[in-house]
């Protein structure tokens, strides 16, 4: 554990840090610093019991600021132990928010982290992959039964609610975040994509033009990616399972095959499926020497590091966040451990993109803690979903036209000339 | 030595054997130089900003039997990097306290009191400091910053010198500055603000190779990109290419991020900062000399470092304007600088103007001015270019 003794100038240093970082973002959320503040403000959050477990990084703590601000008695929890930044910490802890999480952590001290959170009895979680929504369930069983509402972040999260709620084990309503539209159409697509691609050109210093670069999982995560490296002249292939998504790619502009034709012939390898194991024994036997392997989804398993590591012969880490493993003659390039590179290796999405997902969260939160709702797993209403656009488009001074009556479609007099 | 900097010497030597299995071509180049001795016993001073990919270079001429002594310029000082390349007996001329302490402690006559034969000069750092008694005969100068100085005669005190002049070279400008720059600077503004570029207003501040590059990656990344340039010629290309056109000098409303990849520090004047939206940023793109006054905007206005490498200057609007990287070029603030297989052409480039200046100097085929500089005649840069096609499959 760092101290916390705030005499000490290096741990002020730290705080002052955290704090810079804070005020960074709030510089570039209008859409938190104006509707989500005001909405909030209204008393509904004040003493509500709320456990904030997202990646512990700047944007995550404004967001718990902006909830603690309200009124709310925020813990807060990283949801990954590489992704946890120690000055962000001790500013949160420095303004009265309860941090459960230190930097520089592991799985063991993860875990511990997440029990510790539980044991604050939230009543409300703004998870991340429902990773504190199914250790509550598992070890923590009456305070997980006293549990009001979930609002979860990503995809894999949003599968897993939807699961325990198939398995009668949900109890209680949670909403997806991800399932809004300011949320997965702008974060997963371009903040995924844009972040991925930094972390894997800084890490790597590479160039991407003419680098054949593989994107695994044509998701919206996969999309953003396989845009953006598009136009900065990646030639880009994509493997994918679904056919209308493979489809969708094809017309896209990507080249479309099985991982084991497009592997063979690839510099850089990101997977986003969401699921675990997209490159495993059989897509490790194919990739050629000094390929470089990436994740940009939820598991750090999306790559299978377990197996990469037995059947490698040696590995040595080059620097921060590369690891080099040797197979036979051939050597492939694992960024981060395989966790979410954009994250670990990163300085995580852009603080734009993160205004409109904490939003999202944040409307959320006070969505469940003031709507009567049936359990079960709920979409954020279009209207709250529209009015985090309109305050963003707003606070760029971008207006929109209203619809007359007269543009919309006839089919009501149609209907008037059918009989009876 | 600490135990911890023999962590870092092995961490410096082993970014180095990174870089050297992505550089095949100049690795090849190098070997070749070794075999005819060309570079034996010559003193080569170098400029270069050091990162793995120089390190490896530098290292490969002192196999080819070259001595070095390596300026580590400021904003180069790579710890791990500095400690593997002492380890390896290259002379380093450094500054220990880091990238933004004023008052810098090695400078252009440090390294020319080590008495080079030859400097691997950057943006004319050594040569606007070459006295008529230095020992330096050859200059390899690659970036066109330098060069507009040797014309207009500053080197005057030193007339006898043979200048390779890589700046005309194609490969330097469609791959290192185009390419190479273009990538690496916006990545690095990236990687220092974590904002997003889709949606946002770009100004690129002169549309040259660079220019054109961080214009591309811009667009390829969603921003909504507007570019000035003062020559007709180079608009006419920034509008077939379609970027929105501003003349040079005119307010840079609604630009919230602009990249100055010219020397602008003339023709920026106050009211033309005082003119950007609140939270606008700056970056300097490639080594375009005096691209921007800082002291402008010290003097003027209240300033604070509001994150790592990054300084406000708050406007009498109240407007904060936020300066990246002190004003120094972003790719090499954030990062290492150039993409790795970039770098492979440019030091293949360099070694064969080291390679042209030895033998100039044997035939005493000093151009009929002494501003006169050399070329790559184009066959070396075919020839490098094909090896690095070989290299891709």
């Amino acid at each position: 554990m760092p101290t916390k003794n705030h005499n000490q100038p290096d741990y002020i240093a730290l705080i002052e840090e955290g704090r810079a970082r804070i005020d960074w973002v709030e510089q570039f959320s209008p859409v938190m610093n104006s509707l989500v503040a005001n909405t909030i403000a209204d008393g509904s959050l004040r003493g509500k019991r709320i456990a904030v477990v997202v990646h512990l990084e700047a944007k995550t703590a404004y967001l718990a600021s902006v909830l603690a601000d309200a009124g709310a008695e925020v813990v807060v929890a990283g949801s990954n132990p590489r992704t946890t930044n120690g000055s962000v910490v001790a500013a949160l802890r420095d303004r009265g928010v309860t941090v459960v999480s230190e930097a520089n952590g592991d799985m063991t001290s993860w875990e511990t982290e997440l029990l510790a959170a539980a044991d604050f009895e939230p009543e409300y979680i703004i998870d991340d992959g429902a990773e504190l929504t199914l250790r509550m369930a598992i070890h923590r069983p009456q305070l997980y039964a006293k549990l009001l509402g979930v609002s979860e972040e990503t995809t894999t999260g949003t599968a897993r609610l939807c699961a325990l709620y198939a398995a009668g084990k949900l109890p209680f309503p949670a909403l997806t975040a991800n399932d809004a539209r300011c949320k997965h159409l702008f974060d997963n697509r371009y903040g995924t994509g844009q972040t991925t691609l930094q972390a894997v050109l800084r890490l790597t210093n590479r160039q991407i033009g003419g680098v054949r670069l593989v994107v695994i999982g044509y998701g919206y995560v996969g999309r953003g990616i396989c845009e953006y490296a598009a136009a900065m002249g990646a030639r880009v292939g994509v493997v994918e399972v679904d056919p209308v998504r493979a489809l969708e790619a094809h017309a896209d502009g990507h080249d479309v095959a099985t991982a084991l034709e497009l592997l063979a012939d690839a510099d850089i390898v990101i997977t986003a499926t969401g699921g675990m194991r997209a490159v495993a024994q059989p897509e490790f036997a194919v990739l050629r020497d000094n390929t470089v392997l990436a994740n940009a989804g939820h598991h750090d398993l999306e790559i299978d590091v377990c197996l990469l590591s037995q059947i490698a012969d040696s590995s040595a880490t080059t620097k921060a966040n590369v690891a080099t493993y040797v197979i036979g003659d051939r050597r492939l390039h694992l960024l981060s451990g395989g966790a979410l590179v954009n994250i670990a290796g990163g300085s995580g999405h852009p603080v734009e993109i993160m205004d409109l997902t904490f939003s999202v969260q944040g409307l959320g939160a006070h969505y469940l803690i003031n709507q009567e709702l049936e359990i079960g797993v709920h979409v954020l209403p279009k209207a709250v979903d529209d009015s985090i656009a309109s305050a963003k488009l707003a606070s760029l001074g971008i207006h929109l036209d209203e619809a007359r009556a007269e543009q919309s479609d006839d089919i009501s007099s149609w209907i008037n000339k059918i009989p009876g | 030595m600490h135990a911890s900097s023999t962590k870092d010497m092995d961490l410096g030597k082993r970014r180095i054997a990174e870089a050297k299995r992505l550089m095949p071509v100049m690795t090849e180049r190098l070997d070749k130089l070794a075999e005819s001795s060309t570079l034996k016993d010559l003193h080569i001073g170098s400029a270069l900003f050091l990162d793995p990919k120089s390190a490896y270079f530098l290292l490969k001429l002192k196999d080819a039997g070259a001595r070095i002594t390596a300026l580590a310029s400021v904003p180069s000082v790579d710890k791990q990097i500095v400690l593997a390349l002492s380890d390896a007996g290259i002379l380093v001329l450094h500054d220990t306290r880091g990238l933004y302490t004023p008052g810098v402690s090695v400078d252009a006559s440090d390294l020319l009191a080590a008495e080079p034969d030859v400097v691997l000069d950057e943006g004319g750092l050594i040569r606007s400091s070459l006295k008529s008694n230095s020992s330096v005969w050859g200059i390899v100068e690659h970036l066109s910053t330098g060069l507009q100085d040797l014309t207009t005669g500053k080197s005057s005190s030193a007339p006898n010198i043979y200048v390779v002049d890589l700046s005309n070279s194609r490969l330097m400008q469609m791959f290192d500055n185009y390419l190479g720059v273009g990538q690496s600077s916006v990545m690095a503004f990236l990687d220092i603000t974590n904002l997003q570029l889709g949606g946002r207003s770009v100004l690129v501040y002169g549309f040259g190779d660079t220019g054109r590059g961080v214009a591309k990656i811009s667009k390829a990344l969603g921003a909504k990109v507007t570019v000035t340039d003062s020559n007709p010629i180079q608009q006419l290309c920034a509008s077939f290419a379609g970027y929105r056109l501003a003349s040079m000098g005119v307010d840079p409303e609604g630009m919230e991020i602009v990249f100055i990849t010219c020397d602008a520090s003339e023709s920026l004047p106050s009211d033309w900062f005082e003119a950007l939206p609140d939270s606008a940023s700056i970056c300097v793109v490639g080594d375009s000399g005096r691209a921007l006054s800082l002291d402008q905007l010290e003097n003027n206005y209240p300033s604070k470092t509001v994150r790592d490498k990054v300084r406000q200057y708050t406007m009498p609007n109240g407007h904060r304007v936020h300066v990246i990287g002190a004003g120094l070029p972003i790719h090499k603030v954030a990062g290492e600088g150039n993409p790795i297989e970039i770098m492979d052409m440019t030091f293949s480039l360099q070694a064969a103007a080291l390679k042209i200046l030895v033998e100039s100097r044997q035939t005493k085929s000093l151009g009929s001015k002494r501003s006169d500089s050399i070329t790559i005649p184009a066959e070396i840069e075919e020839c490098i270019a094909k090896r690095m096609l070989d290299s891709r499959g």
